[in-house]
């Protein structure tokens, strides 16, 4: 036990004021959600206040915000799932069957993962104006691609490899295919990691703003495009319905950071 | 099925897409780059050498923004590392165990996991000069007002506070974790030795993290290069250009209002060589320094 002395209640107190600064923009912003018109507006700012609905009310009647909250609700899993087909199998692949060229793969790959991003938005911009698919879902789920498939080719090498060698061994004695060993074998076992790379690619492509407003302008934004039209300078601010709107794209992240702790040392590894 | 063939099956289809996607836009981007492409004009598009690239480095706006680029990164990067492994980390380490520890560590991953878009709104509205809380804390001190983003000279580093805040706690969070691997013989031995707390951290237990460390100091390097989120929500270059990043200037260049496709592909191209010389340098350096 950790004795209480002064110096342990003094750092404890900091440890909260921490806390605080780690959460107070968020907290403030949902607070603010409920506050009518003039009591965002009020200042001082109030902490006490009587909470009203109508910035959600408003906000779920807005069409753009609602068609960029079920464009994402599509966009999203569809790119995952193709990124889930494409990259899990390579993943498998890079840990365990060695190849020439293996080294310099995994390195193209994990440069598509840390492109300038504006190096990679312009030249799809026109690419689709070109094709004409300007502000289509298909586009946005394609160029997602490049997200989806690298990150998860990356992250899953680490999954597999935490796979006993020795079960995939026994299997190929048993007279077992490579194809049966990786489904019925590796991925059964490595699929709780794989599953929490999926939350965090999910995550990932969920609040990706840039490459969605560079090429959608109005059918096929994103949540987080259609949030970001109020930022429009000079406006006069409509900060009850920022506010609800922000809550409502935050909260699909926070539920997920959950799970999120367990899993966060394999994000940061680059061998 | 075979080894072979298994191999083939899977790897074929993800690197015909993957290899599309990394190139043929950036062929594409350099084929327009050497041309005259204007959206905004309708004279015939004709190639024009390197005329672009060599008008980039006469262009005071581009300069600026790659000035600001830079201060950006040293900015972001440094303080964020700073904070989080400098000080949050052993703080934490130090004085939260059990439960408590697991609580901070979940709290401190939040700001990282917000959609950078909601997380700029949410500072926006504290920021802001009229109705902002952090103004109103100030006014106790009879400072004040302060236009955080209206002003030139603290705009960028307003903007720059918030990428700071999301990273300093994910950097803290990562490093505690990594700070768990450490065997407590080693950290004990110290202590006999009569090392000071900070002595510890500095020459017992920060050497040992520092491999996995480097990947994290990495990734946040890479990752400062994706500011546009945060400065075209709160300022959108402005004032006038004091926050105008690369990105945001080849955005209004390219995309935005003036639709100098041309012109831009040089830029994104300019850019997308400046990162690989930086990367590298930045890499071999950290390996070298580490042996």
């Amino acid at each position: 036990m950790a004795r209480l002395n002064g110096k342990n209640i003094f750092y404890k107190i900091i440890i909260i004021i921490v806390l605080i600064i780690a959460l107070a923009p968020i907290l403030w912003m949902f607070l603010s959600s409920f506050k009518s018109r003039v009591d965002i507006i009020s200042y001082p700012p109030k902490l006490i206040f009587t909470p009203v609905m109508d910035n959600y009310k408003r906000v779920l009647q807005m069409p753009t915000l609602m068609h960029g909250l079920s464009n994402s609700l599509i966009i999203v899993p569809i790119s995952l799932l193709l990124g889930f087909i494409f990259g899990v199998p390579v993943g498998y692949i890079f840990a365990r069957i060695k190849f020439k060229r293996s080294a310099d793969l995994r390195f193209f790959i994990l440069s598509l993962r840390f492109m300038p991003p504006v190096a990679v938005a312009l030249p799809f911009f026109l690419i689709w104006m070109r094709l004409r698919l300007l502000d289509s879902m298909p586009a946005v789920i394609f160029t997602y691609l490049t997200i989806a498939i690298s990150t998860m080719i990356w992250l899953t090498i680490e999954c597999f490899k935490q796979v006993p060698v020795e079960c995939e061994e026994a299997a190929h004695l048993e007279g077992c295919t490579q194809f049966q060993v990786f489904s019925r074998i590796a991925l059964p076992l490595a699929i709780p990691s794989i599953l929490g790379m999926c939350i965090f690619i999910f995550i990932l492509l969920w609040n990706e703003f840039f490459l969605a407003f560079v090429i959608t302008s109005q059918r096929a934004v994103t949540m987080p495009v259609a949030s970001a039209a109020f930022a429009v300078v000079g406006m006069e601010v409509p900060w009850g319905q920022i506010c609800a709107s922000v809550i409502l794209l935050s909260i699909p992240p926070l539920i997920l950071s959950y799970f999120f702790v367990k899993f966060l040392p394999y994000f940061f590894k680059v061998n | 099925m075979t080894k072979k063939q298994f191999f083939l099956v899977f790897m074929i289809p993800t690197f015909i897409i993957l290899f599309f996607l990394a190139f043929y836009p950036l062929l594409n981007a350099f084929y327009y780059s050497l041309q005259n492409w204007d959206l905004r004009n309708s004279r015939p598009i004709r190639f024009v050498g390197l005329k672009n690239y060599i008008q980039l480095f006469t262009d005071g706006r581009f300069l600026n923004s790659l000035r600001i680029s830079l201060f950006w990164s040293v900015i972001t990067v440094g303080f964020s590392v700073f904070f989080g492994a400098g000080l949050l980390a052993p703080l934490i380490n130090d004085n939260a165990k059990g439960g408590f520890r697991t609580i901070c560590l979940f709290i401190f991953i939040i700001p990282a996991l917000l959609p950078r878009v909601g997380a700029a709104y949410m500072w926006r509205l504290m920021y802001s000069s009229s109705i902002g809380i952090i103004n109103y804390f100030l006014s106790f001190f009879r400072i004040g007002p302060i236009g955080f983003l209206e002003n030139p000279t603290y705009a960028l580093y307003s903007v720059a506070a918030i990428d700071i805040w999301q990273w300093s706690f994910l950097i803290a969070a990562l490093t505690i974790i990594l700070l768990q691997d450490i065997p407590k013989e080693i950290v004990e031995a110290g202590s006999l030795d009569g090392a000071k707390r900070w002595q510890l951290y500095r020459f017992i237990i920060f050497p040992v993290i520092i491999p996995p460390f480097l990947s994290i100091f990495f990734i946040k390097m890479m990752e400062s290069l994706r500011s546009f989120d945060f400065i075209f929500v709160l300022t959108a270059g402005g004032p006038g250009i004091a926050t105008e990043t690369l990105d945001m200037y080849a955005y209004w260049q390219g995309i935005g209002s003036a639709g100098r496709v041309s012109y831009a592909s040089s830029m994104s191209i300019v850019m997308l060589v400046i990162t690989i010389v930086l990367i590298t340098i930045v890499w071999r350096g950290l390996v070298r320094w580490h042996d």
